[in-house]
């Protein structure tokens, strides 16, 4: 049961204190996103002459429109890609790990211990070291330039942190569940989709939040894999729009806004689930 | 005694296990292990012939200024950062933990840097920090010199490093903030009571309880760090003059660009290995420090 601590009086000046100092480092983390939030609404004098400012009587949506349907740069085509992508990727991750994880959990042999361990050691791998060969792989499996490569490549990447939450998780479980199950005759299959599988919400909905964040995300691996194909996830999108020389504000303002607005929106509709469920997630172990 | 179910015991039980731990084999330790491969050959990536050239690429690349040079840029990267957002993702933390009162909208300010690509906040602070950016278009208009934060190959390994403590720090406190709320109240209720100070207090509970956390957030900063590639890539494509050629950046531009595979490929396996060296020694380090601190 939540209650307010009582401020005692002498407390007071070390209460203003230290909100003040927290204010100000809100402040220091949320003025860099509102200057790039204003700029989108302002012509390119208004932003050389005051970054800062809201001139509320000249604010247009011209860079929006401009930017939402240019010759490099469709921003539908790199919402749908990262969208796909990132909800084909969590799909599989989620179902072939959930599974793989319940094994990995309950079984005491050395060789799922020592599978388990291959896995772990797998996040700390850098990505040049995958992305090197399995452009290769992908080249003779006529998959470079696609969407399908990349997933492959994404589902690969992302099993060893969904197995650590989930058999994080899963220990968690007493295997008296599994017992019981057991003696009445079901296999592990049963069990799992029984009997586990509806326990772990919490552990999905973590890595379902984690994998859709990172995914869509995403940078190097887009970038190599799907190089010049005719799609592009939204961040590699805002990466080609934009290039490499940064003059015009009002567009590069614009379409980072653009690539950036789903995830501000549903933060905010779902800022305590998602605060809870990385949390939880990446406590464990 | 022969249990009759014992076979489609074991089936099920591998129709659970195999797909997952194939997809695993396939798509993250065969590539390791093709990486490894290609390392001991000359091949470009694209020709469809290679000759075998031993221990050639590693050698060669131990004496490489590039992979020393990246190697000076990561630690600086790495080690710095690693320690300026834990601590300030600890202070941050204690500052913030009150029941009540802005906590939770401190914590979701705090939270929401981490959900935004690095892409995106690469550009965003490029905008800012670039010298005829936005920064220095304030300074100038408040009377003083423009500075180059990001074109000048003395400034961007700091600028680099600031705006990635800048993106990173925040989620860190609230990981240390959910720690923090795990520590039972009544630790300090009697700690205050035998007259212990605030300082006495963080030293002999707080930190202590905080060790897992501690453990899981910089084993995150550090390998996350050694590992960098995207902020680099876009706030300054690695330049100036190699000043932000992370050990990622390297590897990708030499096999890519360059069209080396082969010898990208021995860069790949140097850098895997000093990770993972440093990754687990640092892992057994803070889990033996855990294990001494909760008894």
């Amino acid at each position: 049961m939540r209650h307010r601590e009582r401020i005692r009086p002498y407390e007071i000046p070390g209460e203003v204190v230290r909100n003040v100092f927290l204010i100000l480092i809100c402040l220091l983390f949320v003025i860099p996103f509102y200057i790039a939030v204003v700029n989108v609404f302002k012509t390119r004098e208004d932003i050389i002459r005051y970054p800062m400012a809201i001139p509320w009587a000249r604010l247009t949506l011209d860079n929006l429109k401009r930017n939402l349907n240019s010759r490099s740069f469709n921003v539908w085509i790199g919402y749908g890609t990262s969208v796909v992508l990132s909800s084909l990727t969590v799909s599989f991750v989620v179902l072939t790990s959930t599974m793989m994880s319940y094994v990995l959990c309950r079984q005491k042999h050395r060789f799922f211990k020592s599978a388990y361990l291959l896995l772990i050691a797998g996040l700390m791998i850098p990505a040049p070291v995958i992305l090197l060969p399995i452009v290769q792989v992908l080249r003779r499996l006529h998959l470079m330039f696609t969407v399908q490569g990349l997933l492959l490549m994404n589902i690969g990447w992302y099993m060893p942190f969904a197995s650590f939450v989930f058999v994080g998780y899963m220990r968690t479980i007493s295997p008296q569940f599994d017992e019981s199950a057991r003696i009445d005759g079901a296999n592990d299959l049963r069990i799992f989709f029984r009997i586990i599988f509806p326990l772990i919400g919490p552990a999905i909905a973590s890595v379902v939040i984690f994998v859709s964040l990172w995914t869509w995300n995403d940078f190097v691996g887009p970038l190599i894999i799907l190089g010049s194909s005719d799609f592009y996830t939204i961040t590699i999108g805002v990466y080609k729009a934009i290039g490499q020389y940064v003059q015009k504000w009002e567009d590069v303002f614009a379409v980072v806004f653009l690539a950036i607005l789903p995830v501000i929106v549903f933060f905010l509709f779902m800022q305590k689930q998602f605060i809870s469920g990385l949390t939880s997630g990446a406590l464990k172990g | 005694m022969r249990r009759p179910r014992l076979n489609r015991d074991a089936l099920s039980t591998a129709i659970l296990f195999t797909p997952g731990f194939l997809i695993y084999l396939a798509l993250m330790i065969l590539p390791i292990l093709l990486c490894l491969i290609y390392a001991f050959y000359d091949w470009d990536g694209i020709r469809d012939s290679m000759s075998f050239v031993g221990l050639e690429n590693f050698s060669e690349a131990i004496r490489d200024r590039n992979l020393l040079n990246s190697l000076r840029i990561t630690a600086f990267q790495t080690i710095p950062g690693t320690v300026m957002v834990n601590g300030l993702g600890i202070l941050f933390a204690v500052l913030v933990n009150r029941r009540g009162g802005l906590t939770n909208v401190y914590r979701s300010v705090f939270f929401f840097p981490m959900l935004i690509s690095a892409v995106a906040i690469g550009f965003i602070w490029k905008g800012l920090l670039t010298y005829s950016g936005i920064v220095n278009s304030l300074i100038v208009q408040l009377g003083g010199e423009a500075i180059d934060f990001i074109g000048s190959p003395r400034l961007a390994p700091w600028s680099l490093l600031l705006i990635n403590v800048w993106h990173d720090t925040g989620f860190v406190t609230v990981l240390y903030l959910a720690g923090l709320q795990a520590i039972s109240p009544e630790l300090y209720d009697s700690a205050k009571i035998d007259g212990a100070s605030g300082w006495q207090r963080f030293r002999s509970i707080t930190f202590p309880w905080l060790a897992p956390a501690f453990t899981s957030c910089v084993i995150f900063c550090f390998t996350g760090y050694m590992r960098l590639y995207d902020m680099p890539m876009v706030l300054t494509s690695g330049g100036p003059a190699g000043a932000t050629e992370t050990m990622a950046i390297l590897v990708i531009r030499v096999a890519f660009s360059q069209n080396k595979l082969s010898y990208g490929s021995s860069l790949a396996i140097y850098m895997l290995v000093i990770i993972s060296v440093f990754a687990v020694s640092l892992t057994w380090w803070l889990r033996k420090r855990e294990e001494k601190l909760i008894i």
